[in-house]
């Protein structure tokens, strides 16, 4: 999967091209609005993740044109700047999807998934993590084939580690993304769901899909992932 | 003085100068009609011998038999003149007054427009416009400041979180460095919700919050919410009444963060074995929801505070509860972002209740908006 990120952030540039990296895109940067138009008409990307502020042309005017002339390949874009009314422009210019800055890569990666398998008609919507897997799209989740059933919160929680196997979240990453909190309400409130994650999706004490990272959060162990 | 009676003034000194003018100008004319008549009547001769009085006789006559008529025709050009007069003089006044009131900071760009007179009122609309040219200019200003303010700062914070974020991840599990990383990047995230809030808090002064509606159902939302209340705090006893199939048209993050708020709120001013109460209702048109705790009570003089910016009840409690005291006020722009209102609402002794009013949506399959 090629991916080109148009981002003048020389900075914010490279930990997005090393975590896309990691997770096996192979990543061009560039980083002017003019020298980005360019690329992306000569060569084909499978996505494109597009910063908004650019030097040169910028991101939204680039999308315009890239889309008049018909091309389809999927656009995650970038903004920092008034969220709500760029969220809506992009979207009515023709983004596929876009991400606040500031972004975890790991985030970034979720929607490099989603608009891929999107555009591609991929079947990449079952995730699996030991003996746990989580079909996405009929939201099934079977520990060992024998299907296992959860609260929608304890769904999206699961989904969430297991889009990326080996990565640690934070209690507060977790908090924002899955409880849509924008604060730490100081609680226990992800311990106690992880603890009755856990003993839904992996009842015997020994090989845990979900470990404790301590002091730091949680994460849900590579082996045997994908 | 209200435009009215300045109106009514105009008019009654103009009534009754140019009634004194009348009368006067009738009452001597009347006596100039006597001496005529009586000239007339004693002295053909005289008048015979005046080729003009003579011409002109009749028409003297003419004039003392309709004097009332003409008295009564003078009244009501004086009347229907002042009263032209006065409507004239203050219209001005009423389309200033008509503009100015529909200019608000969320449309600073309208002028009043100018009549093309060099008069008072002229340099009044021009000093008027001018005055609105340097309020909206400031305003944008203001406004432009803190968008760009926050998009400045959110440059540094994603290269801040994302290198934090590797970090984090290459560090050995459990250990000090990945623990210290771990807090690093929640004092990000704090710095993260406090920008964001500003930013929308700014956004909403200048009227421009959009919100994305979609049909959504808020009685599972706060159904949600309480199951988290119950781990949140295991301690407050919950009472709920719901009313069920509750469709409100919403922007459903922004919606859930208010209603976070307003929780948290409820939990951290809660006393030691209380309770949370939330009840749903519809009302009219709208949906309500009503979101009461046992409290020690907010003092009279706070009351009216609670929405402001930065403000704490408890500030020894401030940086355990949301950071910045931003909550509340932000709270209650989301809900006008969405046709609503939200008030701190009488409650009995010992409570705290806020109300949080919603247009009641048409339910699923209504259209959608936003995008």
């Amino acid at each position: 999967m090629k991916i080109l990120v148009v981002e003048d952030e020389k900075q914010i540039a490279d930990f997005v091209k090393k975590g896309l990296t990691e997770q096996g895109f192979l990543v061009e940067l560039c980083d002017h609005g003019d020298e980005a138009m360019e690329r992306i008409l000569d060569q084909p990307y499978d996505a494109i993740v597009l910063d908004i502020m650019l030097p040169g042309r910028d991101g939204l005017s680039i999308l315009k044109q890239f889309r008049k002339k018909g091309h389809t390949t999927p656009v995650i874009l970038l903004t920092a700047r008034s969220e709500l009314d760029e969220r809506i422009e992009g979207l009515n210019t023709g983004a596929d999807d876009y991400l606040t800055k500031p972004f975890y890569v790991e985030e970034l990666t979720a929607r490099l998934h989603a608009v891929l398998r999107r555009s591609s008609d991929e079947q990449m919507s079952l995730l699996q993590a030991g003996d746990v897997s989580v079909n996405v799209l009929t939201r099934e989740v079977k520990r060992r084939g024998e299907s296992v059933r959860l609260t929608a919160r304890e769904f999206s929680l699961l989904e969430y580690l297991m889009r990326s196997p080996g990565r640690v979240y934070t209690r507060t990453q977790i908090l924002e993304h899955v409880w849509g909190y924008d604060f730490d309400p100081n609680t226990n409130l992800v311990d106690v769901h992880i603890q009755r994650l856990r003993k839904k999706v992996s009842p015997d004490k020994e090989n845990p899909v979900i470990e404790t990272i301590r002091g730091v959060g949680y994460r849900v162990c590579k082996d045997g992932a994908e | 003085m209200t435009p009215r009676s300045f109106r009514t003034r105009v008019l009654l000194v103009s009534v009754a100068v140019s009634g004194l003018v009348l009368l006067g100008f009738a009452w001597w004319s009347w006596q100039l009609l006597e001496a005529f008549s009586s000239l007339s009547g004693l002295d053909t001769e005289l008048v015979a011998g005046h080729a003009w009085l003579a011409s002109h006789l009749d028409a003297v006559r003419w004039f003392r038999r309709e004097f009332l008529f003409l008295f009564a025709l003078g009244l009501v050009c004086v009347l229907g003149g002042s009263w032209l007069l006065a409507w004239y003089a203050v219209r001005p006044v009423d389309l200033l007054i008509d503009a100015a009131e529909g200019i608000t900071a969320q449309d600073l760009e309208r002028r009043i427009p100018q009549r093309g007179a060099g008069d008072e009122f002229g340099r009044l609309i021009d000093v008027f416009n001018d005055m609105l040219e340097r309020l909206e200019v400031s305003f944008n200003h203001a406004t432009r400041f803190s968008a760009d303010a926050a998009h400045e700062l959110k440059t540094p914070l994603t290269i801040l979180q994302g290198q934090l974020d590797q970090a984090l991840q290459e560090a050995p599990d459990g250990s000090p460095l990945q623990q210290n990383l771990g807090r690093l990047l929640e004092e990000v995230q704090r710095l993260k919700v406090i920008i964001r809030r500003l930013l929308l808090l700014s956004l909403a002064d200048a009227g421009r919050i959009r919100v994305a509606l979609t049909p959504m159902r808020l009685d599972e939302l706060l159904g949600q919410v309480i199951e988290d209340v119950e781990i949140l705090a295991p301690e407050l006893r919950v009472i709920q009444e719901l009313e069920e199939d509750a469709w409100v048209d919403a922007d459903e993050a922004l919606l859930q963060q208010a209603i976070q708020n307003l929780v948290n709120n409820a939990i951290k001013y809660n006393i030691d074995g209380g309770k949370i109460r939330f009840q749903l209702f519809r009302h009219e048109e709208n949906l309500r929801f009503a979101i009461a705790n046992t409290s020690e009570g907010i003092p009279e003089e706070d009351r009216r505070q609670v929405f402001r910016r930065f403000y704490r009840a408890d500030p020894a409690h401030s940086r355990k509860v949301d950071g910045v005291g931003l909550g509340l006020s932000l709270a209650r722009e989301i809900v006008r972002a969405h046709q609503g209102k939200l008030w701190l609402a009488d409650a009995p002794e010992g409570w705290v209740m806020f109300v949080m009013e919603l247009p009641e949506g048409a339910g699923d399959g209504a259209v959608e908006s936003g995008e």
